[in-house]
């Protein structure tokens, strides 16, 4: 008897999972019933990915640091890091740029790997500089939208950047920013925003991928269901990359306790750093 | 409910005038005349960019007293006064003018370097602020005068910004690009010599309010719990709900480094938002923190459509002048240095030489 | 009526409008610059930073032939965005005036710095322009409004 209820049970549950992977195939045709606001899906919440996009965006195995320097053997952690030990180290992930390689022309891998060998001095992370887009959707720390009928707002926790989509085309923004200009609109049920006006000074990762300001990011937004977006970035900048590429990832709605954005005001943890050797008595 | 009740009924005791600064709404009259718009989730839509700008000042000059509301003429004096300061900012200077003729003295003890301003680097609004169409005197209206009452006896204001330049630590908040000067974000939310500009954006359990000044953002949790953790987040921790047409936030655990005039430790303020125009929205505040002050202070004022979006403040990626803040400390100190060396060296060259040495 | 209200306080570096902290207006100028060094300068403009807190123009001065690279530090740029004002308000190459303060520290590095209260075009105008107002006439002085 019990074994027979065992696969009863087991035949309800292949049943029950066959049935959830057809409704995934025809809500893959049709819209997921989403919360909606406005005639649009209601993107409210607080958001992050659970990926390792933020250390580097191609497709990478864990290694020792984000800086590296020569080792009588293999490549060891570069000095500044060593003390932070495996803490300092970089998680792998399989990436999130489509077709696992960034095009970018041989000037631009140049000036990529040689901000990789002088990472510590180079990533605005480090110097808690604004992220830029697309990278501030996919740091560690979550991102708030706060959306109405008519207004999209994105709070992230890291260093408080912001960006209010504009669904009325200003034209060219007035001058560049650090994270741009962005401007929205519905097709369907996807929100696609278009980011211009970037300054130069931010970057993709922690693994010294960059742009130029003359980067285009176009984004796409799409609820795949409650609690989870298909995030989408097609990124255009001749000046860097050969062709226009693309990255995807997934956000994950965060739930309960853990949906409360926090404050991340990180000027002040580098204020040492950045400004040490001004004090009247400089550490030693 | 209570606390609001008791809140009204404090406002009221407290003012002299007839109308009190802290009402529980708007006047009836503004009331009748408009009827505030709701969003799609069915709330009072406060949405749009706002701005505080204003001539008149949160506290109110002594010559006026007890009069709130300023008269045509005085208003005229004010904003005529603004306007030609901006027109004589932005006349052309003569090429042949030098820098011997920048000003010396500009008031209040400042001088040189202080006078480093002119009409470009500020934007503090060119009107004094309408309260329903009154002029006012001040942003603050409870006490009676328009003045930030006396502290409680015992009561030492924390010894902030010493040692001036010796540490970034030693700086202002704003000079560190951690939050605005004064009180942009608050809460009370107080407007500054530029960039006086918010934007309110609303979901079902969030208020979003999107500070210009060092892009804060506040973010009022509608029908939460305070939090009892006793952590002091910046700008504190707003919880909020609606009460007819009117956005209520309350706010406690602030942190001791935006102290409002010295209150902090059990400070709490109490906001409201009404829409009164499609162009206006009434903001009327109250603070208490019984340890500090014997009776809340409370006051109000309007926002109006702000010209334009909210811009990008990053302020700490471009800051060159807290390191220029910082170098010229030691600056001086290297000249002060050489200066008292020089003048020991001259001392011992002029001693003379059967003077005793003592060792 | 002078200096009672705000911007006649901001001219004179506004320690008027302040509850509580003191409010040390602006990246304090006393600080930063020498107001014994008053400074005028002419040159080209090399690069200007539209960046906060304070916009820095770049500029090229040539004394006797010797080039030396300033950096002119300007009100916000978000003032002046609203103003109209945008990159191609300042170009690279126009020559400007600058009348200001020459900062303290003055090792040069990477560029001499100074304040530049005072930023003309060679005709006298300026470069950057005081705001006319942001409320008005949205500022509830027109009955009409409500």
């Amino acid at each position: 008897m019990a074994s027979e209820g065992k696969f009863l049970h087991k035949s309800k549950m292949i049943i029950g999972l066959a049935a959830v992977w057809a409704l995934g195939l025809a809500q893959s045709h049709a819209a997921p019933a989403v919360d909606r606001i406005g005639g649009h899906p209601n993107f409210s919440g607080v958001w992050s990915v659970m990926n390792t996009a933020n250390w580097d965006i191609e497709p990478h195995l864990a290694r020792a640091a984000l800086e590296l320097r020569p080792g009588p053997v293999v490549p060891v952690p570069a000095k500044a890091i060593l003390a932070l030990g495996a803490v300092g180290s970089v998680p792998a992930g399989m990436g999130v740029v489509e077709g696992g390689k960034i095009p970018y022309t041989a000037a631009a891998l140049a000036k990529k790997l040689d901000n990789q060998k002088n990472y510590l001095e180079r990533d605005p992370e480090v110097k808690c500089d604004l992220p830029g887009v697309p990278r501030a959707n996919y740091m560690p720390l979550p991102l708030q939208i706060v959306q109405s009928g008519k207004t999209f707002l994105m709070s992230y926790e890291y260093a408080g950047a912001v960006r209010d989509v504009l669904f009325k085309d200003p034209g060219p923004a007035p001058i560049d920013s650090w994270m741009g200009q962005s401007v929205g609109k519905w097709e369907g049920d996807t929100l696609v925003i278009t980011v211009t006006g970037q300054n130069d000074n931010t970057w993709f990762d922690r693994a010294g991928n960059f742009h130029s300001a003359d980067m285009k990011v176009v984004e796409r937004w799409t609820m795949t269901s409650e609690n989870t977006i298909r995030y989408e970035a097609q990124i255009t900048d001749p000046a860097t990359f050969t062709k226009p590429w693309k990255m995807s990832m997934i956000l994950y709605r965060r739930l309960g306790e853990d949906a409360r954005l926090q404050q991340f005001k990180c000027v002040e943890f580098v204020e040492e750093l950045m400004y040490g050797d001004l004090r009247k008595e400089p550490l030693k | 409910m209570n606390t609001i009740k008791l809140i009204a009924c404090a406002a009221l005791a407290a003012a002299t005038a007839a109308t009190s600064a802290y009402a529980a709404a708007p006047t009836a009259a503004a009331a009748a005349a408009y009827k505030a718009p709701t969003n799609a989730y069915g709330q009072p839509d406060l949405e749009g960019t706002w701005t505080n700008a204003s001539l008149t000042t949160f506290e109110r000059s002594k010559e006026f007293g007890t009069h709130k509301a300023l008269t045509d003429a005085e208003v005229k004096k004010i904003e005529g006064e603004d306007a030609k300061m901006v027109a004589e900012g932005n006349a052309p200077t003569d090429p042949n003018v030098k820098t011997t003729d920048l000003p010396h003295e500009c008031g209040r003890g400042f001088s040189g370097a202080g006078c480093g301003y002119n009409v470009a680097w500020i934007d503090p609004g060119s009107t004094v602020m309408r309260v329903n169409g009154e002029p006012r005197s001040s942003f603050l209206t409870e006490p009676a005068d328009g003045r930030l009452p006396p502290l409680k006896a015992g009561v030492v204001l924390p010894a902030m910004y010493q040692h001036r330049g010796e540490n970034p630590e030693n700086m202002t908040l704003a000079e560190r690009c951690l939050t605005s000067f004064g009180y942009s974000a608050g809460p009370i939310m107080l407007p500054l010599l530029y960039n006086n500009n918010y934007e309110i954006a609303q979901s079902k359990d969030t208020v979003a309010i999107v500070v210009e000044m060092v892009h804060d953002v506040r973010m009022i949790h509608i029908g939460a719990k305070h939090r009892s953790d006793g952590e002091r987040p910046w700008m504190g921790d707003s919880i909020g709900w609606y009460e007819g047409p009117t956005l209520v936030v309350e706010t406690t655990n602030f942190p001791e480094a935006t102290a409002l005039h010295g209150a902090w430790k059990e400070l709490k303020v109490t906001e409201r938002f009404t829409r009164v125009g499609p162009r206006r929205v009434l903001y009327q505040f109250k603070a208490e923190d019984p340890s500090v002050w014997d009776k809340p202070i409370a006051g109000e004022y309007e926002f109006s459509a702000s010209k334009g979006r909210i811009f990008e403040y990053a302020c700490h990626e471009g800051n060159y002048a807290l390191e220029g803040i910082l170098s010229g400390a030691r600056a001086d100190e290297a000249t002060a240095a050489e200066k008292a060396k020089a003048a020991a060296a001259n001392k011992t060259a002029a001693a003379p030489v059967t003077g005793t040495k003592k060792q | 009526m002078k200096l009672r209200f705000v911007r006649a306080v901001g001219l004179g570096l506004a320690a008027a409008f302040c509850i509580g902290a003191p409010v040390l207006a602006h990246h304090a100028f006393q600080a930063e610059f020498d107001g014994n060094s008053p400074i005028m300068l002419q040159g080209k403009v090399t690069k200007v930073e539209w960046i906060n807190p304070h916009t820095w123009v770049h500029m090229d001065v040539v004394t006797d032939g010797v080039s030396q690279e300033w950096m002119i530090e300007a009100g916000t740029p978000n003032t002046l965005l609203r103003e109209g004002i945008n990159r191609d308000t300042l170009k690279t190459g126009e020559t400007i005036i600058v009348r200001g303060y020459r900062a303290k520290d003055v090792r040069c590095r990477p560029a001499c710095k100074a304040n530049g209260r005072d930023v003309t075009f060679l005709d006298g105008h300026k470069v950057f322009m005081g705001s006319s107002g942001t409320g008005a006439p949205k500022d509830g002085s027109d009955p009409n409004e409500k």
